[in-house]
């Protein structure tokens, strides 16, 4: 009789077993992890897990993973759409060691939503890297001293990335950048600093169209590099500033075939390119003499002074600029400079005073309509 | 008597097991945690947080961070190496500073972060001293009643201070700059100081957008030093000073400051909107834009010195008593795109000219 | 049963030196919960229940933290004290009939208040500022009170600072201020009162910046009074639009001259109901210079007339900004009123005309 009892009860214990497991492998539309929990949960809100890792691995395609409180939950790979959300209030990191990224984003049309996480390198390589998506969204999120990049965003046709009130920063490393966005895609920056990087703060190569407002980008070698190739890249910026940057503010180059368009509307591009680089300045564009690139920039309400260099130099054939309504003050170098076929229009409206190479050379009027 | 030496023993073991492990977390981590129901002994880990930042440090690994789990004051401290301390938004991380400094940072190459963090002055110097290091960031957080200033920055050698989202309020100077390095200011409040907002010394650069001062002394005020000096100013306010909005006092070097789109109201005093004075033989200017210029009792935008000079473009005077000149060119002329709309005619003379390119 | 009375003397004498033990010290910092108790002494490890036991144990210049949410109670404050709720805290107060939520009554006192949610339940004013040196508002929400969101009359050289708050639905006006409280509004969301949004009376200066008035059920704005002193007031990069009435009333009357700097600004489809008198700005002062002066500002839409500057003793300089859509007519100038633009304005599709009345080009300096 006991036998038999006891043989019930570990019969109805072993089903409880068995399903405890399956709930382990169901996934839900709502996964949650906090520093008590155990990767061997099921990542419920009364069974939360330990990582992203596993949270992941358990949520619904387009599901979403809530970080309870504050500890950190280690790197991981998505590979479908995911939203990964920290409240305000809790502090949800990310420690990426030597030879790690610390989020890998592989999802073919997913779309990832990452939000207050705070990615710091210990000798890691990637803060984010977009390796393919449809849609990556950083927000609130903070990603400090990685060795090669803070994101990294390789963007085909439709794909967009949006980084928001995030701060990207070098903190001190030997080698590193912040952004680095190329492809065909789309970029948002609103409220991002980008500060303190080794290498480049933000580069821009071939082909992306990419806006930034309210975005700071100081102290890092070059401010902002954008390559255009091949492809056609836009980019505008708009109340940003550039501002103490190692080397050249913004340096733009185009070559080979590729087609860029930039706007700079209410900015300032101060005080950058104390190492002395040349050609350099606050914004440097540079057209390679040969290929069929074309580049057409526009400077509104902006100011480019203070630099080392000059305030804007355009170099080569196939490159406009038009200056409106900006303030060229107290560079080393020429306040505007058209060099080598370059065209540099202003409307005469601008300030440009107390430049030290002279205010202006080479410089053309157009006339407003 | 022999039941009472067993009893003894375990106590003693007990301590010297505390002992122990307080040594063996000295190890330092990545990331370490305080709480209100930490303790210092512990290993300042998430499941046994300290209680004050300096417990929390000395384990922290070099580049590693500081959380705060929760809300309570955490306490002054030395820092001496590279570090974050931040409190998430939701978490009131507090230190009263009762004499010297809130936060010390004295680490030449340190990159220090700041963030969430309140520093009330009750009788304290500085909120933060930044003495030496590469970088200090100061995000989010509000410093108020220190007794010299909220922010003190020493930043020869190229360091920086960024400071964003933050405000410093009712204490003697805001934020105090110093030696050859750069600063940014990035939507920053200063309220009620009694000094200046900002005051730079001899720095290599300052860029400022999105701020607001009343009620100092000065908003901004800015000295000769070293090395020529550049000063930003966007999308800001300037109200309610007794010294001027931005008071430039230059010297054996050039200081040369632009200002866009702000605004200056209230000023009064001596010196209305912007003053650029220059005891020579360097060179000061303003270069201002943009801008308007109300209510000021006084020059609302002058020159003093031979060697200082002002440049207005689309700016606007209007509703300043007149009391002195509105515009004064009593030192160095003060040249116009004359594109700017002045109320009444108090213009002084030697305002010249000068051709937009 | 072994006995450790050591370990336990140590930690009590530990936890005794960081927090005051004693309950009626006062201490730098004080702590309020929803499990706090007002017996307490308002430490962290033992928070108080309300607000007023709380700012009772706290020191001149001290800070009171809120914890965790719920409702705290209505207060007088008479010294100089930060109340702190952290963002993802709500701390309530519910103002019943008869009560003030934070009345302020400190002198030589600065008060911030911070993450406060005032609802008003019969009540009559969310914030009260009788005396101190400087009251700062930041990151509160003050609705539903009976007849003031937040009311400020304190003599005296002193300073109102509302900063990232929202004053809406109440049953009276917004923000009301008189006198010599100088008042800074920035980033300030004021929509749905039942009066007027703001009311500076008797010559406050002010500054408000980044800030929207909106929807509120009398004017957007009422400036007014008759004093001696000259006014100082500054609109930036705001919006006044859908008020009920005048977008901005100014009858104010300053012997020494009052000026209203408005730049980067929208004042929009205001007094829209009616379709009598002024939409946008009207002027009516009685002795001295008062003017407004619009600078790279829309002016749009408003019932009646967009802008008017109504007697000899008031003016409108016009510049680089934009009148269009009003009512009846864009820019008035009358009974010996003045106007002046820059000639770099644009005014088309005013009702029946787009100006009035004598308006004269300023010259550029």
């Amino acid at each position: 009789m006991r036998d038999s009892r006891t043989r019930a009860w570990l019969v109805i214990g072993a089903t409880m077993a068995v399903l405890a497991t399956t709930d382990v492998c169901a996934m839900a539309q709502r996964t949650f992890v906090a520093s008590m929990g155990a990767d061997t949960n099921p990542c419920s809100l009364v069974a939360p897990c330990r990582s992203f890792g596993a949270a992941i691995a358990q949520t619904n395609d387009k599901g979403e993973v809530v970080v309870l409180d504050s500890a950190g939950y280690g790197k991981v790979t998505i590979t479908r759409s995911v939203t990964i959300v920290a409240p305000a209030g809790v502090y949800a990191g990310i420690s990426v060691f030597s030879g790690s990224d610390g989020i890998t984003v592989n999802a073919p049309a997913g779309i990832v939503v990452l939000r207050g996480l705070k990615i710091n390198g210990q000798g890691g390589n990637i803060g984010i890297n977009f390796v393919q998506g449809s849609e990556l969204r950083i927000e609130r999120c903070d990603i400090t001293a990685m060795n090669q990049l803070a994101i990294s965003a390789s963007l085909s046709a439709g794909a967009t990335i949006y980084v928001h009130d995030t701060t990207v920063s070098g903190r001190g490393t030997v080698i590193g950048s912040g952004l680095f966005v190329t492809g065909s895609g789309r970029v948002s920056l609103e409220r991002v600093a980008v500060t303190g990087n080794p290498s480049v703060g933000i580069t821009i190569q071939d082909g992306p169209d990419v806006t930034l407002r309210n975005v700071v980008v100081e102290r890092n070698d070059i401010g902002i590099l954008l390559q255009a190739g091949f492809g056609s890249t836009s980019l505008a910026i708009d109340e940003s500033r550039v501002f103490a940057n190692k080397n050249n503010g913004i340096s733009m180059l185009v070559g080979g075939t590729g087609v860029l368009r930039a706007a700079i509307s209410d900015s300032d591009v101060v005080s950058n390119n104390q190492d002395a680089h040349v050609p350099g300045g606050g914004i440097v564009l540079t057209a390679a003499p040969a290929g069929t690139s074309v580049a057409s920039v526009a400077l509104t309400r902006t100011r480019s002074s203070f630099n080392t260099g000059a305030g804007l130099v355009a170099e080569n054939s196939s490159v406009s600029v038009y200056v409106d309504h900006c303030t060229v003050i107290d560079n080393t170098g020429y306040g505007l400079s058209a060099a080598t076929g370059a065209i540099v229009y202003t409307r005469g409206s601008s300030t440009i005073e107390n430049n030290g190479g002279g205010n202006l050379n080479g410089v053309s009027a157009y006339a407003g309509k | 008597m022999k039941a009472a030496n067993r009893i003894r023993l375990p106590l003693l073991t007990l301590v010297c097991v505390i002992v122990v492990t307080a040594s063996d977390a000295e190890a330092t981590a990545q990331r370490t945690f305080v709480a209100s129901n930490g303790m210092d002994l512990g290993p300042c880990s998430l499941a046994q947080p300290c209680r004050t930042f300096g417990a929390a440090i000395a384990q922290t690994n070099d580049r590693g961070e500081v959380i705060v789990l929760d809300s309570a004051g955490y306490g002054g401290v030395s820092i001496a190496k590279s570090v974050t301390i931040a409190a998430p938004g939701g978490v009131y991380a507090g230190i009263s500073v009762f004499a010297g400094d809130g936060i010390t940072i004295d680490a030449p190459g340190a990159v220090v972060l700041l963030r969430g963090l309140t520093i009330n002055g009750l009788g304290g110097d500085y909120g933060v001293r930044f003495v030496q290091g590469a970088e200090l960031r100061i995000e989010s957080c509000n410093v108020s009643g220190m007794f010299v200033a909220a922010v003190d920055a020493h930043l020869d050698g190229g360091a920086m201070l960024s400071v964003r989202d933050s405000s410093m309020s009712a204490n003697s100077q805001g934020a105090w700059l110093h030696g050859a390095g750069h600063a940014s200011f990035d939507r920053v409040r200063f309220n009620g100081n009694s000094n200046k907002a900002i005051l730079i010394e001899g720095m290599l650069d300052v860029a400022s957008a999105n701020i607001e001062v009343d009620g100092s002394e000065a908003g901004i005020g800015v000295t000769a030093g070293a090395v020529d000096t550049s000063v930003t100013v966007s999308r800001s306010r300037f109200a309610a000073t007794c010294g001027g909005g931005l008071s430039i006092g230059g010297g054996a070097t050039v200081i040369s400051a632009m200002v866009t789109d702000t605004e200056f109201t209230q000023n009064g005093c001596s010196a209305g909107g912007v003053l650029v004075s220059s005891s020579g033989p360097a060179a000061a200017r303003a270069s201002l834009t943009r801008s308007t210029f109300s209510g000021s009792t006084d020059r609302t935008v002058g020159t003093a010195g031979a060697s200082a000079v002002a440049y207005l473009d689309n700016l606007v005077f209007t509703g300043n008593p007149s009391v002195g000149f509105s515009i004064s060119a009593a030192g160095g002329p003060i040249y116009t795109r004359l594109n700017n709309t002045v109320q009444g005619t108090s213009i002084s003379a030697n305002v010249l000219p000068y051709s937009a390119r | 049963m072994i006995q450790i009375p050591g370990l336990v003397a140590f930690v009590a004498a530990a936890t005794a030196a960081v927090f005051t033990t004693s309950a009626t010290a006062t201490a730098q910092r004080t702590f309020v919960a929803s499990y706090g108790n007002d017996a307490n002494p308002c430490s962290r490890a033992a928070p108080c229940r309300s607000f007023g036991a709380a700012i009772a144990q706290t020191d001149d210049a001290g800070e009171l933290i809120v914890l965790d949410s719920a409702g705290y109670g209505k207060v007088t404050i008479s010294k100089s004290v930060t109340v702190t709720a952290p963002a993802g805290v709500y701390a309530g107060i519910s103002v019943f009939s008869g009560d003030d939520g934070v009345t302020v009554d400190a002198s030589l006192g600065i008060v911030k208040l911070r993450g406060l949610f005032i609802n008003g339940q019969g009540g009559n004013a969310g914030v009260k500022f009788v005396q101190g040196i400087e009251l700062r508002i930041e990151r509160c929400e003050i609705t539903g009170m009976g007849a003031y969101g937040i009311s400020a009359t304190s003599i005296g050289s002193t300073t109102l600072l509302v900063q990232d708050t929202a004053v809406a639905d109440n049953l009276g006006t917004g923000i009301y201020v008189n006198g010599t409280v100088q008042t800074f509004l920035s980033n300030v969301t004021v929509v749905g009162n039942t009066g007027n949004g703001l009311e500076f009376a008797a010559g406050v200066n002010f500054s408000v910046r980044n800030s929207v008035v909106d929807h509120n059920h009398n004017d957007g704005i009422s400036i007014y009074g008759l004093v001696n002193n000259p006014v100082r007031m500054t609109i930036d990069n705001s919006r006044i639009f859908g008020n009920d009435e005048l977008g901005i009333d100014m009858p104010l009357t300053s012997i020494q001259g009052a000026s209203l700097v408005i730049s980067d600004s929208e004042i929009v489809r205001n007094n829209m109901s009616t379709f009598f008198g002024t939409g946008g700005v009207f002027m009516n002062a009685t002795a001295g210079l008062v003017g407004t002066t619009l600078i790279r500002t829309t002016v749009n839409g408003n019932g009646a007339f967009g802008i008017v500057a109504d007697s000899s003793h008031n003016y409108i300089i016009l510049d680089n900004s934009i009148v269009t859509e009003n009512g009846d007519i864009g820019l008035v100038v009358a009974n010996g009123g003045l106007g002046y633009t820059r000639g770099n304005n644009v005014l088309h599709h005013n009702g029946t005309s787009e100006e009035s009345g004598s308006i004269v080009p300023l010259a550029p300096h």
